[in-house]
C-alpha cells in the first residue's frame, strides 16, 4: 500500500550566516494524521515550518505539500492548507469580519464561512469589533477561525493555543479535534504546551540543533526516555541537547 | 494571475483606508494644501503681470501632474507597509497569492486613489483658480501615463528595500520622490538646473514631461524625440525596478527575513 503523506519533506537545511538552524531533516506526515514537532528554544521549529510553507528557501533538500513540489506548486498546495502562530497579528485597520473576507477570497473560500468559524469558536459577538480593540486570546482565536476559512486539507499551527486561558485552550483543542474528525484534515503543529501536545496528537517528532533526535508516539518516546510524560522527556531532551 | 486573490488586496486596503477618518483627511490635506499653494502663487503672480518665460498657470498643472508620481509612489508600497505595521507579513505570505497578484492589487488600489485625487484636485484648481487641466492638451492622458508608470517604478523601489530592509525602509517611502524632485524639473525648466543636473534631469522621464507640458501651454509644438525618450525610459526603469523587487524577494526567502515578523 502506498502511503499518502500530506507532508513529504526530505533532506531540509538551513544555514543562518554560521548556525545551523535546519540540518538535514526529513518529515513525512501521513494524510489524516496529528503531529507536533517540538524541541527547545532555537530548536529549529519554526524554521521548518517556514520552509514547509515556502516562506523560507531551504538551502538543500526538498519539500512537497499534499503532493505538489514546493516552489513551483506553492499557490495550489497554500489553496488546501492554512496557517496560524500565536506570534501572528492581526491588520489593525481592519474589521474582524472584514479580515475573515479578505481571507476568504484570497482562499477561494465563500465568504460566509466568515461567520461560520467565528460561531466555531463562539466569537461571533466579535465580528464588527476592530482588530485593535481585541485581546491577544481574542486574536488568537480569530487567527484560528482565519486558519479553518478554507476548510484546509493541512492545517499547520505555530504555538496555536499560547495566548489562551486553559478554559479556552480546551475548548479550543475540541474545536480542532471534532473539525478533523469531520473533515478528516491533517495537523502538523508546534507547541511548548505538552499536555496539548498528549492530548491532540497521535505522534511527536522532537527537534535539537535541527536535526530529528526522536520520533513516535507521545507514550514511546516518553518510554525510551524512561519518563513518564512528554514534559519530562521534553526536559531530557533540552538537557541532552545542552551537553 | 487568480482576479479573485487581487480584488482581495484591493478590498483589504479600501477596509484600511475607509476605516479610518485619520487617513482619509490625511490623503486630502496635503494635495489640499499643494493645491492651494501653488494656487495662490500663481493668483499673485497673474496679478502682479510679472512676465515669465511660461505660462502663469503652468504651476498649477506642474503641482497636479507631480502628484500623480507622489501619489502611485505612495499608494502601491503603502500596502506592503501597512502589513509591515500590522507584523501581517506572515499571514499574507503563507497563504496562496503570488507575488504578482499581491502587486497587481497594490497597483490597482494605488490607481483608484491616485485617480480619485487627481480628479478631486482638477475639480478644485477649475473651481478656485480657474486653471483647467484640458489646457495641457490632448496629450494630458500621455503625459498621466507615463507619470504613472514612474511612479509604479519607484514604488517597486520602495517595496524592494522594504523586502530587504524591513521597518528601516519606512522613511525611504516618503523621501524618495522628494529627493528626485529637483531634478525632475516640476516647476522650471531643465536649464535652470546646473550642468550636471541636467545630466540627471534627463535621465528622467519626468522632466521630459513637464518641459512638453510647458511646451504645450506656451503653444510652443511639442518635441516628439522627447517623448519618446521618456516612454523608453519609463519602460527601462519599471523593468528595472521589477527586477530589483524580485531578486530582493528571492533574497527575502533565501535569508529567512519573515523571521523579522515573529
Amino acid at each position: 500500500m502506498t502511503l499518502l503523506y500530506d507532508i513529504e519533506a526530505r533532506g531540509l537545511v538551513k544555514t543562518f550566516r554560521d548556525v545551523r538552524a535546519v540540518d538535514g531533516l526529513d518529515v513525512l506526515v501521513e494524510r489524516g494524521d496529528t503531529v507536533a514537532l517540538l524541541g527547545p528554544n532555537g530548536a529549529g521549529k519554526t524554521t521548518t515550518l517556514m520552509m514547509l510553507l515556502g516562506i523560507i528557501s531551504p538551502d538543500a533538500g526538498s519539500v512537497a505539500l499534499l503532493g505538489h513540489r514546493l516552489p513551483e506548486g506553492r499557490t495550489q498546495a497554500l489553496e488546501r492548507t492554512n496557517f496560524t502562530a500565536s506570534y501572528v497579528s492581526l491588520p489593525y485597520d481592519l474589521r474582524v469580519k472584514q479580515y475573515l473576507w479578505v481571507y476568504a477570497d484570497l482562499y477561494g473560500a465563500p465568504r460566509g464561512r466568515a461567520m461560520e468559524t467565528l460561531e466555531l469558536f463562539r466569537i461571533a459577538h466579535l465580528a464588527d469589533r476592530k482588530n485593535t480593540e481585541l485581546s491577544s486570546g481574542q486574536r488568537t482565536l480569530v487567527g484560528l477561525a482565519k486558519a479553518l476559512l478554507n476548510r484546509p486539507q493541512l492545517l499547520v499551527l505555530d504555538e496555536p493555543t499560547a495566548s489562551l486561558d486553559p478554559e479556552v485552550g480546551q475548548d479550543t483543542r475540541r474545536v480542532l479535534m471534532e473539525e478533523q474528525a469531520r473533515d478528516g484534515f491533517t495537523i502538523f503543529m508546534t507547541s511548548h504546551n505538552m499536555s496539548e501536545i498528549e492530548r491532540l496528537c497521535r505522534r511527536v517528532i522532537f527537534l535539537a540543533h535541527g536535526r530529528a533526535v526522536a520520533d513516535g508516539t507521545p507514550a514511546e518516546i516518553a518510554a525510551r526516555y524512561g519518563r513518564e510524560d512528554l514534559e519530562g522527556t521534553f526536559l531530557s531532551i533540552a538537557e541532552e541537547a545542552r551537553r | 494571475m487568480n482576479a479573485r486573490r487581487v480584488a482581495a488586496v484591493v478590498r483589504r486596503h479600501s477596509y484600511g483606508f475607509l476605516n479610518s477618518p485619520t487617513r482619509i483627511v490625511v490623503f486630502s490635506f496635503w494635495p489640499l494644501l499643494d493645491l492651494m499653494l501653488w494656487g495662490l502663487i500663481t493668483t499673485f503672480l497673474r496679478r502682479a503681470g510679472t512676465e515669465l518665460p511660461v505660462a502663469v498657470s503652468f504651476f498649477l498643472g506642474a503641482i497636479l501632474l507631480w502628484d500623480l508620481v507622489f501619489r502611485t509612489k505612495n499608494s502601491v508600497a503603502l500596502c506592503l507597509l501597512e502589513e509591515n505595521y500590522s507584523r501581517n507579513v506572515i499571514t499574507v505570505m503563507a497563504s496562496p497569492i503570488t507575488p504578482g497578484e499581491y502587486l497587481g492589487g497594490a497597483v490597482a488600489f494605488g490607481l483608484v486613489k491616485t485617480f480619485v485625487t487627481f480628479a478631486v484636485m482638477s475639480v478644485l484648481a477649475w473651481a478656485l483658480f480657474a486653471f483647467g487641466v484640458l489646457q495641457v492638451g490632448a496629450m494630458l492622458a500621455v503625459y498621466a501615463a507615463i507619470l504613472i508608470v514612474f511612479g509604479i517604478a519607484l514604488s517597486l523601489v520602495v517595496i524592494a528595500c522594504v523586502l530587504r530592509l524591513g521597518f528601516a525602509a519606512d522613511e525611504l517611502t516618503w523621501v524618495l520622490a522628494a529627493v528626485l524632485m529637483p531634478f525632475a524639473a516640476v516647476f522650471y525648466p531643465v536649464a535652470a538646473l546646473p550642468g550636471w543636473a541636467q545630466t540627471v534631469a534627463w535621465l528622467m522621464p519626468p522632466a521630459h514631461v513637464f518641459e512638453l507640458m510647458r511646451a504645450d501651454l506656451a503653444g510652443v509644438p511639442a518635441e516628439w524625440g522627447s517623448l519618446w525618450t521618456a516612454i523608453a525610459l519609463d519602460a527601462a526603469y519599471l523593468a528595472a525596478a521589477f527586477a530589483l523587487a524580485r531578486a530582493m524577494f528571492t533574497s527575502f526567502l533565501r535569508r529567512g527575513l519573515i523571521t523579522r515578523y515573529m
